[in-house]
């Protein structure tokens, strides 16, 4: 028996109704994906409250865009790719801004990561240890160039396929293979840099 | 160029094996070169804890965005121009500034550069220095550079001023340019 699409993909039928204009559907959508594109968002752009209001940004977009979604691939390569080219744009627009001279990255600073002993809770410390290694990761994905960031980020921590970041970014396997490949060559010269005596 | 012939083929390999993409033939193959060839076990090695120090953020996405994403659907369904991304207002105005900052730099900086800076190449303008910084990295991706067509800046600044005096000050996103597939 043949699977219809709604079958294969449960997104495309919540995402035809917010088309028609159901709130509710679209309220499932944003239960299901928010938690990655906040994730995608947040290592991009390594601020939290941009990534916030990127997340926002994309979800609002993916609602008014219900409509004309086609149906290529599954609805959340789709939400990713959204999300992927508007923090790409905002990266963008935040290089502009440090070219002539204002905006910064934004997030805490090694400084701003102090263990209180006040705090009695008893995972203060490991929360400490958690922020002071993703500091340093942000630190090295800023350094990268935003496409290879974005292979990066869906390969490494949303544990995407070559073949489904390929579909999310519109790009072939060869160049998410290339991009990744040359992301990581990035990291490890940044390595032993930081390594070196 | 054939697979065999890549120089950096263990390290785009052992890519592919972290994420567990490595074909059996191209595993065998990889751990047959790691047996025989201390080198190339180094650079394996090297890839993998440079993959391995890369750490998540330690928090996940606040419970309250789904209320107030879904809030600002309904607003927006409902015609709520204002209340629509109300909260993120602050940073929308300053990106419209940056923007029209940003422009008027960039026409500034196309008057001057050959005039006034020695280390420019002859023929190269601001524009052009400008592009290389970010353009030079889009390469062929076909998401779209905000920036890549520098004449589009005024305009989009102009829209973004538009929008504000339109609706008195309050915005329901501005337009970033991108295409949304």
């Amino acid at each position: 028996m043949m699977s219809t699409l709604s079958e294969i993909d449960p997104d495309r039928g919540a995402l035809e109704r917010a088309a028609a204009g159901d709130t509710e559907s679209f309220g499932a959508i944003v239960e299901r994906h928010q938690g990655r594109l906040f994730r995608v968002c947040l290592r991009m752009l390594g601020d939290r409250e941009e990534a916030l209001e990127a997340t926002q940004d994309v979800l609002l977009k993916a609602f008014r865009s219900a409509a004309t979604f086609t149906p290529r691939g599954r609805v959340y390569t789709w939400l990713y790719r959204i999300a992927v080219n508007h923090c790409l744009n905002r990266l963008r627009r935040r290089k502009i801004a440090r070219f002539f001279g204002f905006g910064d990255l934004g997030g805490p600073d090694d400084e701003d990561l102090e263990w209180d002993p006040a705090d009695d809770a008893p995972d203060a410390e490991r929360r400490l240890v958690d922020q002071r290694a993703w500091l340093r990761t942000r630190r090295a994905i800023d350094a990268l160039p935003t496409n290879q960031r974005a292979v990066l980020v869906l390969a490494k921590f949303e544990g995407l396929s070559y073949r489904e970041i390929a579909d999310t970014l519109g790009i072939t396997m060869g160049a998410v293979e290339s991009r990744l490949f040359r992301a990581m060559r990035r990291l490890e010269a940044q390595r032993s840099e930081g390594s070196a005596p | 160029m054939a697979r065999s012939q890549d120089p950096d083929r263990i390290e785009k390999w052992q890519l592919r094996r972290l994420l567990g993409e490595l074909q059996p033939e191209e595993l065998q193959e990889l751990e047959a070169l790691e047996a025989k060839d201390a080198a190339a076990r180094e650079r394996a090695a090297r890839f993998e804890s440079a993959w391995s120090e890369l750490s998540p953020p330690p928090d996940g996405a606040p419970p309250e965005l789904t209320s107030t994403v879904l809030a600002a659907v309904r607003a927006e369904r409902e015609g709520g121009l204002g209340s629509v991304l109300s909260t993120s207002f602050g940073s929308r105005l300053s990106a419209a500034a940056t923007a029209a900052t940003a422009a008027l730099g960039v026409a500034l900086g196309l008057w001057l550069s050959p005039v006034l800076d020695p280390a420019v190449a002859p023929g190269q303008t601001a524009a052009g220095l400008l592009a290389e910084a970010d353009v030079a990295e889009n390469d062929g991706d076909g998401l779209e550079p905000l920036f890549s067509d520098l004449a589009a800046m005024p305009s989009m600044a102009d829209a973004d001023w538009r929008a504000l005096e339109e609706t008195g000050g309050r915005l329901s996103g501005l337009d970033d340019g991108v295409e949304v597939p």
